[in-house]
């Protein structure tokens, strides 16, 4: 049986749970904390560095519009303010050191990080907002 | 700083903290198969347990939230039933389309009266990461003055989408085209939040769990919920190992009447797709597991082709306009195991035949790869980027 689209009730719940983190609704976090899904790792053979790819939303967001519902549905999350964290090229053993993972083998695409950022002009990794790859093309 | 929702880069940033919650699992499944569970670290893990899980109590709701809501059907929901599909005709041939960083093939009907044909699934509908957008062809990058974009829908309104997996090189172009009013059809996998959010735009859709039985999909394909086959499972390569394949019947080579069967397996490990004896014995044409990754056994375990014939096989894989191979891909250990294994007629989206040769030479003959045969497409699409293609497989 094909998977029923949202009804308006539904709908309707999600509102009040999103309405919940609109005074967080910028995607940037405060804080500098980020829920973090690690969403692509892949190993480039001929550097030996990993890309890795992140799909974050701030912490605040989270907490008021995902985790402080007073309804708690099983169900899709509300539409988030959702960014993308790129690390373009690193190595193995700093990954794993930044990660606290105590192995590569570890550094698994599907799991979830609570991540701490600091900005770092100049920097290769970058944080951006995922439909940049929407805006017009110089 | 700016901290609106307008789409920008917000600059660079490093990772000064990082904590693990949740890390993925196979978990068997009392009917349907299996699915990819997400779990609290252990020590085996993680230097850094979260406190509450540290101290053997009970999952925090804050991560049981995230454990159940970042799914395409969360726990208490349950997975489709496969979907019965209305007759479509036999395959002439299956596209693999230049989608630069990606990947995205393209079912392709039987010409009709005026010698044409219309497409009816697309197998993955990718696009590169932002970082890899000059991977693309000037016809597929959005916001370009010459983007032409991709087929919308066919002729009879009926193109639907088979996701291999839930990986953004292998979903974007749902999102950007877009192509979330077609019916799509793809594996109930954790997702991410910015996923999620195209997710909730999908209009029609079939949910599949992993290791299920197989069923039936466009034009008389069969498709095969993937899982690993290894114990025990590297969590590395959950994601990529518990999607979607397809094995399409298929005249090829075209100089032989054979029925025969191409098969497109996205990122999954030919030993993770529950191939049938028939299929097996049948390959002619594949698809380079993960873009001709070497990781995690892409390029080991590979199926040989068909008694006598020389399989072909196309690449997806995506160039920037720096020279780089997008990760790397191909990597040539994983090239060199397919033509041992007897996958010796090759051809690329990004350099036709001239497979990880260097020079912009080399990229001369990019374009979309026809395996099968060698038909023109109805003159409606002449103004997309999937109308021709350069490269042929016959």
């Amino acid at each position: 049986m094909p998977v029923v689209p949202p009804n308006s009730s539904y709908e309707g719940v999600f509102t009040v749970v999103s309405e919940q983190g609109s005074q967080f609704e910028g995607p940037l976090s405060p804080s500098n904390q980020y829920y973090a899904f690690l969403s692509k790792v892949d190993l480039d053979d001929t550097t030996q560095l990993y890309d890795v790819m992140f799909e974050v939303v701030a912490q605040e967001w989270a907490q008021n519009a995902l985790f402080s519902s007073a309804v708690f549905l099983s169900a899709p999350p509300p539409v988030s303010p959702a960014l993308i964290y790129h690390i373009p090229g690193i190595d193995q053993n700093t990954l794993v050191n930044t990660l606290g993972v105590t192995s590569i083998d570890f550094v698994a695409e599907g799991s979830w990080y609570l991540l701490t950022f600091e900005q770092a002009p100049g920097g290769n990794n970058s944080l951006y907002h995922p439909d940049i790859d929407k805006q017009k093309q110089s | 700083m700016a901290n609106d929702s307008t789409p920008q880069n917000y600059g660079s940033y490093n990772i000064t903290a990082a904590q693990l919650l949740l890390i993925p699992e196979l978990a068997p499944q009392a009917e349907n198969g299996s699915s990819v569970r997400l779990v609290p670290p252990t020590l085996e893990h993680t230097t850094t347990l979260p406190d509450p899980v540290l101290a053997g109590g009970s999952l925090p709701q804050d991560l049981e939230t995230l454990e159940d809501t970042y799914y395409p059907i969360t726990k208490k929901m349950k997975v489709s039933t496969p979907p019965v599909l209305p007759p479509t005709p036999p395959v002439s041939a299956v596209g693999v389309m230049d989608v630069g960083q990606g990947n995205c093939n393209l079912l392709i009907g039987q010409p009709g009266a005026g010698g044409t044909a219309d497409v009816f699934a697309y197998y993955d509908t990718g696009y590169p990461l932002w970082f890899y957008v000059s991977s693309l062809p000037p016809a597929m990058r959005f916001g370009g003055q010459q983007y032409a974009g991709p087929i919308p829908n066919n002729q009879a309104n009926t193109l639907r989408v088979i996701l291999s997996h839930w990986d953004w090189d292998h979903w974007r172009l749902g999102a950007i085209a877009p192509l979330n009013n077609l019916q799509w059809t793809f594996p109930n996998q954790p997702i991410g939040p910015a996923a999620a959010n195209f997710l909730r735009t999908l209009a029609n859709a079939n949910v599949i769990n992993a290791g299920g039985p197989p069923f039936g999909g466009p034009g008389n394909s069969t498709i095969f919920s993937c899982v690993p086959t290894v114990n025990p499972v590297p969590v590395a390569m959950l994601m990529n190992n518990t999607g979607l394949a397809l094995s399409v019947p298929i005249v090829l080579p075209t100089a032989e009447p054979a029925i025969r069967r191409v098969v497109l397996t996205g990122d999954a490990n030919f030993n993770s797709v529950p191939l049938d004896f028939g299929t097996t014995l049948n390959m002619t044409g594949i698809t380079a597991v993960h873009h001709g990754s070497n990781a995690h056994g892409a390029a080991q375990n590979l199926r040989a082709p068909a008694v006598n014939i020389a399989g072909r096989i196309a690449y997806s894989y995506g160039i920037t306009t720096n020279g780089n191979h997008a990760y790397g891909f191909p990597v040539a250990l994983a090239v060199t195991a397919y033509q041992n294994a007897g996958w010796t007629a090759a051809s690329s989206t990004a350099q036709g035949q001239n497979i990880n040769q260097a020079g912009l030479a080399a990229q001369a003959n990019r374009g979309n790869v026809q395996m099968g045969r060698n038909v023109v497409l109805l003159a409606a699409y002449n103004n997309t980027a999937f109308a021709t293609f350069p490269n042929q497989l016959n």
